[in-house]
């Protein structure tokens, strides 16, 4: 039987590579504008499409690609990226990455130039702790300060020893158990694989159950039938990411650390 | 493929490593290292072994009912691996079981000419689906690594294309694809973006260059081989947009294994050669 030539074969990838990068560049642009009309989202590929908008020049393709790190948890995450006094301008930058909505009030002495933050802007591999990057709730646009930007308290500690890792991931600060008001509290996260919803109820000040109400991802729902009783347990949304639903479960972090913060005292 | 040509010719049975069958087994294995390594967990390997090892005893079962003269699984082993590889490596080890189960038992009872007409581990994968919502992340078309691992599928996918002779195919299934998304994106019909990234591009790149490819359920002459790749691509791009979810590529692959296996069996009536269907 006849074999295709070597040209032919060469003539079609390359027509193939063509309509992809075309579509890709033509697809993409709607998805980023539709990104940034968006009042309120929670998750960092959205983020990050914004952030591209700012910065395209420092940004390259967004790839849904969790790096190494992204496999660590929460925690492992927390513990290298401890809190920075507010005098670091690395730590800054980063933060203002993390941010997506750039008219986000920001506190005082942290607001950095934006040229500044876009030179300083990291690789876009998605980190564990930058898909959970707090979402900036309409609230937050009026003048709250959002939770992802650290409270002032300096840490010598940290001032110290100011170690180049822990730049490569924003800060996320979460509110203990301590400060929740009673009652049951709704968030939701969002990335392009789809949309997590869950309630969590607050008795006594603390996280006494997690439902997930919706989850209209492309994986099956029992994949992060896990997370809630973690969350519970924990009382905190600093929980792991289930390997293999690491999607689903960002979704899922996001939306508790959402209704945690509607539950805030 | 030319060593092969070349042993057919002296009259020599071609190395199993020479042959498509054989390059798919390694680059199977391949990925299944990459990833396994990547997850920094052993369920995927678990899974893999359990999945190969269940369609392995189920083929050679078989083949021992029907007195088959050639023993050796290789067909078995890739379907094995294909599901290890496309099913979830959270799925737990009685699912993945049953799912390549199921893909060795449609290969030997739905057939037509002695032929499989569905794809054997698209087929054990929807039907798990189906029976266990079990879910596909295609983990082994290596989604979870950095883009440039894209590279492996794509030069072992294109070395595949190349011995199993079914370039068109490959190149109608993927142009026809990207054509109708490029549409889609330019009428600004809907938001595709996520069909450019990963998994869904590994994922697309695995299915057409390692599952649509397979010989028995797809078409040997060229012009069958672009209505094929075209006429899959459409109908994944149907259910995706109709059905969402992470199974639509291997819907497309099996209706259009349906209706090859049709178009097969009118012409075959025609030749009045009766079709024999053993359920």
């Amino acid at each position: 039987m006849a074999r295709m030539g070597k040209k032919l074969i060469a003539l079609c990838s390359t027509a193939i590579g063509i309509v992809y990068s075309a579509g890709y560049l033509v697809n993409q642009q709607p998805a980023q504008m539709s990104a940034s009309s968006l009042g309120s989202y929670s998750t960092s590929t959205l983020a990050q499409g914004l952030s591209t908008d700012v910065a395209p020049s420092s940004v390259p393709m967004p790839t849904e690609t969790v790096s190494p790190d992204a496999n660590k948890t929460q925690t492992e995450l927390q513990t290298e990226t401890q809190p920075k006094t507010e005098t670091q301008p690395k730590t800054e930058s980063k933060k203002a990455l993390s941010s997506p909505l750039p008219t986000m009030e920001v506190k005082k002495g942290e607001a950095a130039p934006q040229k500044k933050t876009q030179e300083a802007a990291p690789t876009p591999t998605h980190t564990e702790a930058s898909l959970n990057s707090p979402t900036p709730q309409k609230e937050n646009v009026k003048g709250t300060a959002p939770s992802a930007i650290p409270t002032a308290t300096p840490s010598p500690k940290a001032t110290a020893t100011p170690s180049p890792k822990a730049t490569e991931a924003p800060q996320v600060s979460m509110p203990t158990a301590s400060k929740y008001k009673d009652g049951t509290y709704s968030g939701s996260g969002t990335n392009r694989f789809g949309t997590v919803e869950v309630s969590v109820s607050i008795k006594k000040g603390k996280i006494a159950a997690v439902v997930i109400t919706d989850s209209q991802t492309r994986y099956p729902q029992h994949y992060i039938d896990s997370l809630p009783s973690q969350v519970v347990e924990k009382q905190s949304a600093k929980i792991n990411t289930v390997s293999g639903a690491t999607r689903s479960s960002e979704d899922f972090i996001a939306a508790v650390q959402e209704a945690l913060k509607k539950a805030l005292a | 493929m030319k060593s092969a040509n070349n042993a057919q010719r002296a009259g020599k049975k071609p190395y199993i490593w020479n042959t498509p069958k054989g390059f798919v087994m390694i680059l199977l294995v391949v990925l299944l290292a990459l990833a396994g390594a990547y997850s920094q967990t052993y369920r995927g390997l678990i899974n893999a072994g359990v999945s190969v090892v269940a369609a392995v005893l189920i083929d050679m079962w078989v083949g021992l009912m029907q007195k088959r003269k050639r023993l050796f699984p290789d067909g078995a082993i890739i379907t094995g691996l294909i599901v290890a590889l496309v099913l979830s490596y959270m799925e737990p080890w009685y699912i993945v079981s049953a799912t390549s189960m199921f893909a060795i038992v449609s290969k030997h009872a739905l057939r037509v000419n002695r032929k499989p007409f569905f794809n054997p581990a698209a087929f054990g994968l929807l039907s798990s689906t189906f029976l266990f919502s079990s879910g596909e992340d295609w983990w082994g078309s290596l989604a979870d690594l950095p883009l440039w691992s894209v590279g492996i599928l794509g030069v072992g996918g294109f070395i595949i294309a190349q011995k199993a002779n079914k370039f068109p195919q490959v190149f109608s299934f993927l142009g026809t694809y990207f054509t109708i998304l490029l549409m889609v994106g330019l009428l600004h019909k809907s938001e595709v973006m996520e069909l450019y990234q990963p998994p869904f591009v590994n994922a697309i790149l695995f299915l057409s260059f390692i599952m649509i490819t397979d010989p028995p359920t797809s078409p040997s002459k060229y012009s069958g081989q672009i209505w094929f790749g075209f006429a899959a691509a459409i109908l994944s791009i149907v259910w995706n947009f109709t059905y969402g979810g992470t199974s639509f590529l291997l819907v497309g692959l099996l209706c259009v294994n349906l209706l090859h296996v049709l178009i097969y069996a009118v012409q075959s009536k025609k030749k009045k050669t009766s079709a024999q269907i053993r359920m």
